[in-house]
């Protein structure tokens, strides 16, 4: 008998072995000699991830073990976060469109020299409303001050905003009005102890599978409760699922809110000692009667009954949002009417509890209190002249370089584009073109400004390929600085992998075009991220987000992490706190508030021509945003829908003839996209939904916005699918 | 601008972070053990009449795929590749909105296909573990495995020649360590657990593992699939409202030209010798030549043609090894009745041949795919074979008999084919195949059918009474080509329940 080959260099090429650093065995080809602990650079949950460096070289990468965010896992974009770096398509040196109209490379000093020039004739021209920048949630809170103090501190811009308008300025606006400040009060520790979960518009477990891992850790066999018009994946695994109309949340949370007040649920000692205007809401919601409750969101009278019930008799009931809130037109006052829910139910500032905004972005909280757009660094009002000489003062700058005012929202300064009074643009690691809501505006928008400025790790965006001027920029990995995640735990970023050509950090790009613009003397303290976080803690010093009494970058690796606040002097950091655990919220008079409205219906309703709702969201946990990283990488292209579909329900495709996999094309007053027709019954009747990943969805989506926080309501309109007539083809 | 502050920030951005920087504290518990709310592995190793299984919690599975980059990550695998995958299933049934995920491995077949068919032994089942192994070096990259497994396990690895699959991190067990895919599950849905093979054995008659995948009576795979919920528990039979993620999603599947070429060949090979028994003929040089062309096609076809040697290893179970050495000696014999020719050798050759062709049914019909199921590929081979025989027959005699008999096979055969457009069998697999005629290969399917009418039909009429050379070698080459396309679509147009697939 003939022995079998067992050994040899293919079965080498997998032998695993013993890797150390605590990893449990690693395949020997890829084991480390070194291992550097930091937080994943795509969403909010912020996981620490073990990047395995070999000779100076990231090979591999584990979610860090103890870590208190994700104790040692990760999704799938965590896993492959190296990929995106190694691209092919990053963009290695400054690109400048010549007259053919072609993106050319040019150097450094020419790049810069353009950018100043161009920049400083529009804004001496049209003065200081006439250049604009828009940013990102994806780059460390470092740099989004730097970029945030020189543009407006130092180049005389007055507007900027960030991407972060499109997740997450509905909670921004609703906990600074419930709370006296923006302050997302939770810890994850909170998913562990509820008897009581409550998910509002938000599939955990693909968009932040690892806080599902949380939920899942929970020990008391928790209700959970997802509200989401769509049966998703979490709505699957929840024990209670309402599939509700979509856009008819605040009008169920009132209904709830009026079950809980007949059944006696109301914890009075906590709304009359901590709360202002309950009397007010009692009167409020006296209309939501059920009937009325159960005719706008199509449930049950025992459906809502049932709801109610399980919130009065939960201990530790914690509430729990993300963008099905978020991305409405009427998004601050539904987020408010789960805000509501807990004070008035006593469901805040214990464990197991609070209204939770989950956040989207890595560094969206870092966006939320330093990047000074819509607040003045440091979580400041613009508005507050003693804010303005504190930030003045410790900035040693002359207080009238600080704009009184905050800067206009995302889609505002596209209007203004459009009327001619925004001429220059500089978008900072945001991929516009694909992801604001109706395309054919924003690209319109882009197209008559006399500069854009794009900069990114990638040239090849949807939007770089709109550019005058692009700067190649450093990716996760290949810089340092903080992110803040959801549940305000700062944690850092490293360098550990060299940027491709001539390719420089945001904090760096930003440094160069300070000298060059002549203002590098009032950044003279803004060498390196660190110097720049301890500026930072200077500027929170006495704010609810107090950061003081961290002991720089050092501390928050040795504490995996640290929540704010952390004011100076604090002795015992925990690993896990909440907010108002003492009942006092962040208004003068100690006291959160009840915010209610009339509901409102949407801008554009379906009907006519257009009779189906569009639904958009996540399809995969394996695609982040736009894909200008995720789509990078082979495995997580493997793990995500390439080719443009639609779910539509069986009555649906039967009333339009649609089979299964049939090519369809869906159109809205706006545009029109082709797709291949996904029949299911994970959409109701009347609904159809559409990954928002694929580049096509944002040519349907109307431009809708919340009144309050200007986000884009991105979840909702009108739209018709059927098969491709001859014009299509 | 100043240069020095654009030299010196272009320096810095090349630099790591300091290492003193990076110094921590490691967590040196066991992977997968402490520190988790769940044992995820056996403390012990499998007894007597026992083997490892993976056991899959549904109710955890959420669909992340943190299971599939893990494996991909841990195990050093290529860009794109990794051992498992995530489907899913929902329903069309608005009064039961339901949907599941579901993560997929190698199941660690009791009987598993890839090892019963592999030619040349690299696949072992670990005698105590119950763990099938690929043994990457003894492989040669035939893909047959691909085929013989009916849950798409096994991929060939084109950079470097063989198929690389799943070993349940045997070296981790050793250890002591959960597999790269249960260590990383956020939720714990995938465990290793010690199950009894006699069980396995029982339940697999009758049952799938989860709605729409293979019999798990064709390998008896070892993976349970648990929920306390949804249709998922529902018994097998009751399952049709739930549908696979890509149940609509059918895509043709690998063409393997080679094989084609090889079966087609080897078949009018066999057929002209047999039909030079029967009718008397003189073709030897000609079915020799298609012979020798089918071997030589046959070791193209593999990732490590070098190896092909190697084949005939298998022969006590595998019909691939039998096929090998059944055309070794048919073309073994070919040569020496051409060299020598003589009755008994020719007799020899022709009973070699269709040997050889009876074990080429048996390759495909052990797949347990419908599509090539023993009485179609009997059907299909034959038809071939006997048109071949009558063909090459007819190319130098051209005789009216011979002529009405070929015109009669291939318009049978073709008749038959074109049932497979309007299939009368309500299987989903038979709608699956007839939709992929249809539509993605309608173009091979109506170049298939005028190939075989002009070199089956018009040429052979053409030819009948008046010889010539040049029809005759028109009407071998049509024919050819037309067998050749129809055996291309053998491959490409199959398919089969699968594992549950997600939308791509």
């Amino acid at each position: 008998m003939i022995r079998p080959q067992r050994e040899g260099p293919l079965t080498r090429e997998l032998v695993r072995q013993p890797g150390g650093f605590g990893l449990g065995q690693v395949p020997s080809r890829l084991k480390p000699d070194e291992t550097v602990s930091m937080v994943c650079g795509f969403c909010s949950t912020g996981c620490s991830l073990d990047v395995h460096l070999r000779n100076g070289v990231p090979v591999n990468l584990t979610p860090t073990r103890g870590y208190p965010v994700n104790l040692g896992m990760a999704c799938p974009k965590g896993w492959e976060s190296l990929r995106p770096l190694a691209a092919d398509d990053r963009a290695t040196t400054p690109l400048w469109r010549d007259a053919r109209g072609r993106l050319q490379p040019v150097s450094w000093p020419t790049a810069i020299n353009v950018f100043v020039e161009k920049m400083r004739s529009v804004l001496d021209t049209h003065g200081p409303e006439s250049a604009a920048f828009l940013s990102t949630g994806q780059i460390p809170t470092e740099e989004m001050a730097l970029l945030g103090a020189l543009t407006k501190f130092g180049m005389g811009m007055l507007h900027g905003d960030g991407n972060t308008r499109q997740c997450m300025a509905t909670s921004v606006v609703a906990y600074k009005q419930a709370f006296g400040f923006d302050a997302p009060p939770y810890s994850y520790a909170d998913f562990e102890s509820s008897d009581v979960i409550v998910l509002w518009g938000s599939n955990l477990c693909i968009a932040h599978p690892i806080m599902w891992e949380r939920v899942c850790m929970n020990p008391h066999r928790p209700e959970i409760i997802v509200v989401d018009p769509r049966t998703t994946e979490t709505a699957v695994a929840a024990t209670q699922h309402y599939g509700l109309q979509p856009k008819s949340d605040l009008v169920l949370l009132y209904g709830l809110a009026r079950l809980l007040i007949e059944r006696g649920a109301v914890d009075r000692g906590f709304v009359e000692g901590h709360t202002s205007g309950f009397d007010e809401f009692v009167a409020h919601v006296g209309a939501y009667d059920l009937d009325m409750v159960s005719d706008a969101t199509g449930l049950t009278h025992e459906q809502l009954e049932r709801f109610a019930s399980t919130i009065a008799t939960g201990q530790r009931v914690s509430f729990w949002w993300t963008m099905g809130v978020n991305q409405s037109h009427q998004a601050v006052r539904t987020a408010q009417a789960i805000i509501n829910l807990a004070l008035m139910t006593g469901n805040i500032g214990r464990p197991g509890t609070g209204a939770n905004s989950i956040t989207g972005q890595c560094n969206a909280m870092g966006s939320r209190l330093f990047s000074n757009t819509t607040n003045l660094m440091g979580g400041h009002d613009f508005a507050d002249p003693i804010h303005r000489a504190k930030v003045a003062d410790v900035l040693d700058i002359d207080e009238e370089r600080i704009p009184p005012r905050p800067s206009d929202a995302y889609d505002q300064i596209l209007d203004h584009i459009l009327e001619g009074r925004i001429k220059a643009l500089w978008i900072i690691a945001t991929n516009s073109a694909h992801s604001w809501i109706n395309q054919h505006h924003v690209r319109e928008a882009l197209s008559r400004l006399e500069l854009l400025v794009v900069q990114d790790m990638y040239a090849t965006t949807e939007t770089a390929q709109l550019a005058h001027l692009v700067l190649p920029a450093a990716g996760w990995g290949e810089k340092e600085g903080t992110f803040i995640n959801s549940e305000r735990r700062i944690g850092t970023v490293k360098r550990v992998a060299k940027a491709p050509g001539h390719a420089l950090s945001d904090f760096a790009i930003f440094r160069l075009i300070a000298e060059a613009w002549g203002c590098g003397e009032m950044f003279k303290r803004w060498s390196t991220p660190e110097d720049v976080f301890t500026i930072l803690q200077e500027l929170s010093s006495g704010q609810p987000c107090d950061i003081s009494g961290i002991d720089g970058y050092r501390a928050l690796d040795a504490q995996g992490g640290i929540q704010w606040p952390v004011p100076a002097g604090t002795a015992v950091i925990d690993t896990e706190r909440r907010l108002f655990e003492d009942g006092r919220f962040f208004h003068p008079d100690g006291r959160a508030r009840f915010v209610f409205d009339q509901p409102r219906p949407p801008l554009e309703r379906p009907g006519g021509q257009y009779p189906l709702v569009l639904l958009t969201g996540r399809a995969s946990s394996a695609q982040w945003h736009t894909g200008t990283r995720t789509g990078k990488s082979a495995l997580l292209r493997s793990l995500s829908p390439t080719k443009p579909y639609v779910e539509i329900s069986p009555g649906d495709a039967t009333k339009r003839d649609i089979e299964p996999n049939d090519r369809v094309v869906v159109r809205s007053a706006r545009g029109s996209m082709r797709a291949r027709a996904f029949v299911t019954a994970n959409v109701a009747e009347g609904q159809v939904f559409i990954p928002m990943h694929f580049e096509e969805t944002n040519r349907l989506s109307d431009s809708s916005f919340d009144p309050h926080s200007r986000q884009p309501s991105y979840k909702y309109c009108a739209v018709e699918v059927s098969k491709p007539e001859p014009a299509d083809r | 601008m100043t240069t020095s502050l654009l030299v010196e920030l272009l320096a810095a951005q090349q630099e790591l972070t300091p290492v003193e920087r990076l110094a921590r504290r490691y967590d040196e518990t066991p992977i997968g053990r402490a520190g988790s709310l769940r044992e995820l592995i056996p403390s012990g190793l499998p007894g007597p009449g026992q083997q490892y299984a993976f056991a899959v919690d549904l109710d955890a599975c959420t669909g992340c795929k943190s299971c599939v980059s893990a494996c991909h990550s841990l195990n050093g695998l290529d860009a794109d590749e990794s051992w498992r995958s995530v489907g899913f299933l929902h329903t069309t049934d608005p009064g039961d909105r339901f949907q599941q995920t579901v993560t997929t491995a190698c199941h660690h077949c009791v009987e598993p296909g890839c090892l019963a068919g592999c030619p040349v032994d690299a696949y072992e089942k670990d005698p105590v573990t119950g763990i099938v192994i690929h043994l990457d070096d003894q492989c040669i990259g035939c893909s047959y495995c691909t085929l013989t497994c009916p849950y798409e396990v096994p991929r060939y690895n084109h950079a470097r020649g063989i198929v690389r699959k799943c070993d349940m991190c045997h070296g981790r067990l050793a250890e002591g360590e959960a597999p790269a895919c249960a260590q990383a599950c956020p939720n714990g849905a995938i465990q290793i657990s010690i199950v009894e093979v006699a069980d396995l054995v029982r339940d697999a008659a009758g049952s799938t593992l989860v709605p729409g995948a293979p019999p798990s009576s064709l390998t008896v795979p070892s993976t349970s699939y648990r929920t306390a919920k949804g249709p998922a528990a529902v018994p097998t039979g009751q399952r049709n409202a739930v549908l696979a993620g890509d149940a609509h999603m059918v895509h043709p599947s690998q063409a393997h030209p080679p094989l084609a070429i090889m079966l087609v060949l080897t078949q009018l090979s066999v057929g002209a010798f047999v039909a030079d028994l029967a009718l008397d003929g003189r073709h030897t040089l000609l079915a020799l030549s298609m012979g020798l062309l089918a071997l030589a096609a046959s070791v193209l076809h593999l990732g490590r043609p070098l190896l092909a040697w190697r084949a005939a290893i298998g022969i006590r179970h595998s019909w691939l090894s039998r096929e090998a050495v059944a055309f070794g000696v048919f073309a073994g014999l070919a040569t020496l009745h051409f060299a020598r020719p003589a009755p008994f050798l020719g007799w020899a050759t022709a009973l070699a041949g269709i040997a050889g062709v009876a074990c080429s049914v048996k390759i495909y019909a052990v797949t347990g795919r419908r599509w090539w199921r023993t009485s179609a590929t009997t059907a299909r081979f034959g038809l071939t074979t006997a048109i071949g025989g009558l063909a090459v027959e007819l190319s130098t005699a051209p005789r009216v008999s011979l002529a009405t008999g070929l015109v009669a096979l291939v318009v049978a055969k073709l008749a038959w084919e074109l049932t497979w457009l309007l299939p009368l069998s309500s299987r989903p697999e038979s709608a699956a195949t007839a939709r992929l005629l249809r539509r993605d290969l309608a173009p091979q399917f109506r170049a298939r059918v005028g190939l075989a009418l002009v070199g089956g039909v018009l040429l052979p009429l053409a030819l009948a009474g008046s010889p010539s050379i040049l029809f005759g070698g028109l009407m071998l080459l049509a024919l050819a080509g037309g067998e050749l396309v129809e055996r291309s679509l053998f491959f490409t147009a199959v398919t089969g329940p699968r594992m549950p697939g997600a939308l791509r």
